[in-house]
């Protein structure tokens, strides 16, 4: 490696820095109902070893109405007892492991054949990827697994050229474990993964010995959490609330008796073959698949910038040009890639799809070498694309870093976070707290202030663990988390009331002792007290 | 009679332009468009079937007629480009612009564009003009016509199997489009023009039309395909997609 390469690769990592770390706490606004739980769990491990629903060291974290993987938690007990609790604490393990994915990126493609050259081009691409930048700023599983699903296929390449290196083997073999306990998507996916590099392998896998103890390695590794997921199956886990044969109107057809096996068949393999689709529609991954504004706005950013459409396109046709010996597999990984997301219920989630991150960012990098290539010497064409990246990236970034935390906060559930440091300032002047979780227009929906609030206040997490739960509500310390109904409402001295804008009480009573508002200016909270 | 007359004339057109041997993939692929969805299909309007008609009728012609080709290919798209929008539901017979049904005057995209030049208070108000302007329709077309190139889409008209031989002739086209009839450029800007420019297109009211277009792109890709792929793909095809369960 020569010093212009070094120098061109600190720089990839310097971008991939700028764009992953400054500002965790802004953009995302606020954390979201996913975040807030990993969160809130990594924090009461840190000091009960019990997660929220007091369950010891768990390998499924119960969340609402879902479950979680238990990597993402354990990862976040670190920076949450180094720090406290806090934005930074809860999204600083997927930035890091996003940075991370970067260099890893470049080293696959180049033990996939490609160019010094296509290897940082590579890297560069990842770093600037509107997808990879997001999924890095948010306290969500799938980063994370996405690293360890790259670092699991390096380790094995390495084993592969190496004259079958046992390190690399093992490495490989727990970082793709590491990647099941990650999230869901890898628990399908990275069998299958591996399954398709065995075979690919064959040569190697099948003729010597050590490929066989790698196999069981990795399934003692992960045998656990598939002890666990069969031991509470049909009560918790979430491969059970997730499936897609849960959408309602595929659910109806499939329970009605006058439809016949082989028609469930096809409604089955359509469903699936639907969710594909929409996992792959340009359209969602080039134009609007981020989803960062409000819906209908034309400034949506796609999951890659849209110039790189041009090189994707180029990169499919002529991949086995820029790879001439792994292409096959490169195709056979894009194609897997979004099978298991279509497995499941809402298609299409970029959360769940980022597994098909890097497959696509590999051909994409073809596509650039290909038309770097054919056009060696062409001022212009390099001039235009290079303008072309450049404004998408403008525009992505001014959206994301600007428009998005101002439009989109209230989907994060934004105001708790402030409205808990109101809180910690009176919370000797009140006996009781009494929070009601709804948010939005006429409150269509339910927030999870329970978490947000003792996080952001740094309630001692032993309180959580004693808390009531009944059809009221949900009751700890001197909290109470429930809709408030004016009518049936007895306002008392010495109580605080939180309150979403559409449910304010009735003049006279109460008093405004506080308000949060949108970054857009609109009221979210307001905390009332007696008179 | 309307299928098996389009179908005809599309693969006059082609063996015009392709006399010879045929390969095996080819005749497959002939058997595949008999079935594809997309030829079966009834528009709204009986005179968008009469277009396709003569749409398929003029590209024969242009194929067969020594001289005068230009007529002929002139009358071909105006009979497209007629056919294109009253299948699509852009224009009502006769010719009235339903201006509903366009992407153009759809209020969100208005009120986004006012929205972020008031609020990008980042860069100076002059500027938020310059970035936040109705040129942002560039990016909505593409948007819409990337969003219709969906697998479902293009396997409920085409079926799965033509897809392959499609992909490769489109590859093809833009490999070395001096080898494809010189006005197929026109036509392709108009398909995407008229994908394009529809609030919601549908996949078969805005394919509708152009089949023998893409009865033809897939003839010429079925010479490339591997035939055992390719006849392996046309049964899944039959299996999954023609017999439509409830």
């Amino acid at each position: 490696m020569n010093t212009a390469e070094k120098i061109i690769i600190a720089f990839i990592l310097f971008l991939g820095l700028v764009t992953r770390f400054p500002g965790l706490g802004y953009s995302p606004p606020h954390l979201s109902n996913d975040e807030i739980s990993i969160a809130w769990d990594a924090y009461s491990l840190s000091t009960t070893m019990r997660d929220e629903h007091n369950v010891f060291l768990p390998l499924s974290f119960r969340s609402h109405n879902t479950y979680k993987a238990p990597l993402t938690v354990y990862l976040g007990v670190l920076p949450v007892m180094l720090m406290g609790p806090g934005d930074y604490a809860a999204r600083l393990p997927s930035a890091i492991f996003g940075l991370l994915t970067i260099p890893v990126m470049m080293a696959l493609v180049r033990l996939l054949g490609g160019s010094r050259f296509m290897a940082l081009t590579g890297g560069m691409l990842l770093a600037l990827t509107p997808w990879h930048i997001y999924s890095s700023r948010v306290a969500l599983e799938s980063n994370i697994a996405l690293f360890f699903v790259a670092f699991g296929l390096f380790g094995f390449l390495i084993a592969i050229h190496k004259k079958n290196s046992v390190i690399a083997l093992t490495i490989s073999m727990v970082s793709f474990a590491l990647s099941v306990y990650a999230y869901h998507t890898q628990w399908i996916f990275t069998p299958l993964l591996l399954a398709v590099l065995w075979l690919y392998f064959h040569r190697r896998t099948f003729t010597r010995p050590e490929y066989y103890l790698g196999a069981v390695l990795f399934l003692l590794l992960v045998s656990p959490i598939f002890t666990d997921y069969i031991k509470n199956k049909g009560t918790y886990a979430r491969a059970n609330t997730e499936i897609f044969t849960h959408e309602p109107g595929l659910d109806r057809q499939l329970k009605n008796p006058g439809i016949m096996p082989f028609q469930k068949f096809l409604l089955v393999a359509m469903s699936i073959t639907g969710n594909y689709s929409s996992y792959t529609n340009p359209g969602y991954l080039f134009f609007d698949g981020l989803n960062l504004l409000p819906r209908g706005d034309p400034y949506q950013s796609g999951l890659f910038l849209w110039p790189f459409l041009i090189f994707l396109s180029v990169g499919l046709f002529r991949l086995p040009r820029m790879f001439p010996r792994h292409s096959t597999f490169i195709y056979i990984w894009a194609a897997l890639s979004p099978l298991v997301p279509s497995l499941t219920l809402n298609a299409p989630n970029q959360v769940r799809n980022l597994v098909s991150l890097l497959p696509y960012t590999i051909i994409i990098t073809a596509g650039v070498a290909i038309l770097w290539k054919k056009y060696p010497t062409r001022f212009l064409y390099r001039a235009v694309m290079a303008t072309l990246i450049f404004v998408s990236l403008f525009y992505f970034c001014a959206v994301y870093y600007y428009h998005f935390p101002r439009q989109s906060a209230q989907n994060f559930q934004y105001g708790y976070k402030q409205m808990a440091g109101f809180i910690s300032i009176h919370y000797q002047d009140y006996e009781k707290i009494i929070i009601d979780p709804r948010f939005g227009d006429a409150n269509v929906y339910s927030g999870v202030p329970h978490l947000y609030i003792p996080y952001y206040t740094r309630m001692d997490p032993r309180k959580m663990l004693v808390r009531v739960e009944n059809s009221r509500g949900l009751f700890f310390d001197k909290y109470e988390f429930r809709d408030i109904n004016w009518n049936s409402e007895t306002p008392a001295p010495n109580r605080l009331y939180i309150v979403p804008r559409d449910n304010p009480p009735p003049p006279g009573i109460l008093r405004a002792v506080h308000e949060v508002t949108l970054p857009d200016s609109k009221t979210a909270l307001k905390a009332f007290a007696y008179q | 009679m309307v299928p098996a007359l389009v179908l005809i004339f599309s693969l006059a057109f082609y063996i015009r332009l392709h006399p010879g041997r045929q390969t095996p993939a080819v005749y497959l692929a002939i058997l595949s468009l008999a079935f594809t969805p997309l030829l079966h299909f009834r528009p709204d309007h009986n005179a968008a079937i009469l277009l396709l008609i003569l749409f398929s009728f003029f590209l024969w012609l242009w194929s067969l007629v020594p001289r005068g080709k230009w007529v002929v290919i002139i009358l071909a798209l105006v009979s497209v480009f007629w056919g294109g929008l009253l299948a699509g539901k852009i224009v009502s017979w006769p010719a009235a612009v339903d201006r509903t049904r366009l992407i153009f005057d759809v209020p969100t995209y208005k009120d986004a564009v006012r929205l972020h030049q008031r609020d990008a208070r980042y860069v100076p108000f002059p500027v938020r003009r310059l970035l936040f302007n109705p040129s942002v329709y560039t990016y909505i077309l593409g948007n819409n016509f990337f969003r219709f190139l969906t697998l479902e889409n293009l396997m409920g008209s085409l079926l799965l199997a033509n897809l392959y031989p499609l992909g490769l002739g489109l590859a093809d086209f833009f490999r070395r489009p001096e080898d494809f009839p010189r006005p197929f450029r026109v036509f392709l800007l108009l398909l995407f023009l008229q994908i394009t420019v529809s609030r919601s297109p549908d996949k078969f009211n805005s394919l509708y039309v152009w089949f023998p277009l893409l009865a033809y792109l897939i003839l010429r890709g079925a010479r490339d395909v591997r035939l055992k792929a390719y006849f392996l793909l046309l049964l899944i095809s039959i299996i999954f997609v023609l017999p439509r369960p409830v």
